[in-house]
Order: structure tokens, then sequence, then C-alpha cells
């Protein structure tokens, strides 16, 4: 069984420069794993299956992936745009249909998150909340499912593990910006 | 299957359709209240064993439908919805994430929403880098957002308001 977990490059909020005269914030540091697709890793490797994380984002978003590998995973793939960061979900969902490796099941953490529901429905797959894979099933686990913290050897074995990095083909956005204002 | 959604593409007429609340949340059908009538549309719920109180709160029609999204999908279609608000649960963002994709419309989960005055369209306001940056968003048409209920002024119900149910 190989199964696609899908892994969200967030940013560091701790490593953030809020500019009140530009009305921008910027990030200063590498994106992180969103700490919700930990469950979903630990569900997929835990299910006996080869584990491939894949991330849509900047070119410059690996740490997600190499920290998905500590926790098991067997490949990593990064499909990458230098606008990844300002990525929709509808144009994510896009790029990963564009580009998914093959797979038989895919799994998606953030119960609030719409890519796992979106993806369900443009691959006509079905949608599941529980963590033993089935076949054509994306399965989106949130918390219930506790991931383990990986060793330090593994975390120094995921560094030299290569990333596939692919050229990534968004969709089309489904949401505009019309402003954005930085919060008093 | 999306005939219905034609016509409402950015920049297109100021569309008129009505606004389709899914679930039973009086604070979110009430919000659906008042942005029918700053556009001059309509409230439709669509809900599961729905009651008079949908009505009280604002709705104008109610449907008994399971929240699937065929169902929805279909009632959207019938009602020729093109803003569908849901709670921010995650049987909602299921939901609504699934009907976003098959009609190519955009969904946001947000911290409010409002009628913008010129295209009739809905603009969502939306937290971003953990609340330090606030958006103001315009999802495709159809819009989907999902808004959190607790946060929603409550419900003025009105016991004489009735409506039709489907």
């Amino acid at each position: 069984l190989r199964a696609l977990v899908l892994v969200k490059p967030i940013p560091d909020l701790q490593n953030l420069s809020i500019s009140r005269s530009l009305n921008r914030v910027f990030e200063n540091g590498p994106r992180l794993m969103d700490p919700r697709a930990a469950p979903p890793i630990q569900a997929a490797v835990d299910g006996g299956a080869t584990v491939i994380a894949l991330s849509v984002g900047h070119p410059d978003d690996t740490d997600g992936l190499r920290r998905a590998l500590a926790m098991g995973a067997t490949e990593a793939v990064l499909l990458a745009h230098p606008q990844g960061r300002l990525l929709d979900a509808a144009a994510v969902v896009g790029a990963i249909v564009a580009e998914c490796p093959e797979c038989d099941v895919i799994f998606a953490g953030s119960p609030m998150g719409q890519v796992g529901p979106r993806l369900a429905e443009a691959l006509g797959w079905a949608f599941s909340r529980q963590s033993k894979p089935a076949p054509r099933t994306v399965h989106v686990i949130g918390p219930e499912v506790s991931a383990r913290l990986p060793s330090a050897l593994s975390i120094l074995k995921a560094a030299r593990q290569p990333i596939q990095v692919l050229e990534a083909r968004p969709g089309p956005a489904a949401v505009q910006v019309r402003s954005m204002e930085v919060t008093p | 299957v999306t005939d219905w959604l034609d016509g409402l593409g950015a920049g297109e007429t100021p569309p008129t359709g009505q606004i389709l609340v899914v679930g039973d949340a009086p604070a979110l059908i009430a919000r659906a209240r008042e942005l029918a009538d700053q556009r001059g549309s309509y409230v439709a719920v669509a809900a599961p064993n729905p009651t008079p109180r949908l009505f009280h709160a604002g709705a104008d029609t109610a449907a008994d439908v399971p929240l699937e999204p065929d169902p929805i999908f279909a009632l959207m279609r019938e009602r020729g919805a093109d803003i569908v608000l849901g709670p921010q649960t995650p049987q909602a963002a299921f939901l609504l994430g699934r009907l976003a994709q098959r009609t190519g419309g955009g969904l946001v989960r947000a911290r409010d929403v409002e009628i913008d005055p010129d295209s009739g369209r809905l603009v969502c306001r939306a937290d971003a880098y953990g609340g330090r940056l606030l958006l103001e968003l315009a999802p495709n048409p159809p819009a989907f957002a999902l808004l959190d209920v607790e946060r929603l002024p409550p419900a003025v119900e009105d016991p004489r308001r009735g409506g039709a149910m489907l």
C-alpha cells in the first residue's frame, strides 16, 4: 500500500517581522511542518504503508518534509513554486492533482482544512476520518492519533535523505485577496 | 452539472441568488438574513429535521436534507444559491470543501462576512499569521464561508416569522 501524506508548511510564528508602515508581515526563516500533519503521518506509518510525504510550497519549504522523513516517511516530494506560500487551497489541490505521485490512499491532517475534502472531490475518492487505510480514500486524521516524537538518530538520518523537488503547476485560485491589514 | 453557475464569474451581473445556510444554528441563520436583506435575496436552510425556529431566526425556506454533498449540491442548484454559509465544524468543513471543489467556488474560514455593496458578492474577513494580519478576501462564486457561531451575535428570534418547508 502506498500512502500519500499531505504535509503543509506553515510559518514560524516566533520568527516574523511585522511592518506597520508597509502593512506587511515578513517571514524570517523557513516554514515548519504543520503539527496537524503529525497524526496522519503516524497513522500511515502505523498502517504499514510505504509513506510518501508531499508538500506544496516555496522551493525552500523542505523542513516539514525532513520532519516527516524523521517520523518514518519513506519518500518526500516537494511541489515547488515561487509563489507557493501564497497559493489558496484550490490552487494547491490543482498542483497535487497535476503531479500526484502514484498512491492507493491519501492521509491529511487538519479536520477543519479544505485540501482533504477538495482532493477527495477532485479525485472522486471516498472520504474518511478513520485511521485504518482504505484504498481510494482520503483520510483526515485529527489529534485522536497521537504522534511519537522522532529520535535524534532519525532526525540526523532524515537530514541526509533526498527530497524530490518537482515544479508545481497550481490550479486556478478560488479566493482573491482584496486587502490586508496588520492588526493592532 | 453547474449550468446555474453561468454568469456568476467576477465582474458579471450582480448576483441575486439565494443564501444557503447549512445546519440549524440560529446565529448563522440570522447573519444570513442580514446579508440577504442587504442584497434583496432569500435565505434557504438545509438541516435534518427542520423546525419552525429556523424561520423565527430568519430563514425563508427550510429543507429536510442530510448534510451530505449530493443532496446539498442539488439544493444549491434548485435554490440558485450563490452563497453558502456553514458553522466551523469538521462536518461542515468537509461538506463545504467538497462542494467548493465541485462548483469551482472559493471557501474561506472567516471571522466575519459581509456583502460588497457594489458587486453584491460575499466578502470575508479572515485572520492570517496567528491573527497578526487581517485579510479581506473575495471567494469566487459560488462563495462558501465557515463562520464561528460562538463569535456571531445571538439571533433575535421572531416567533411570528414564518417560512416554507420544502
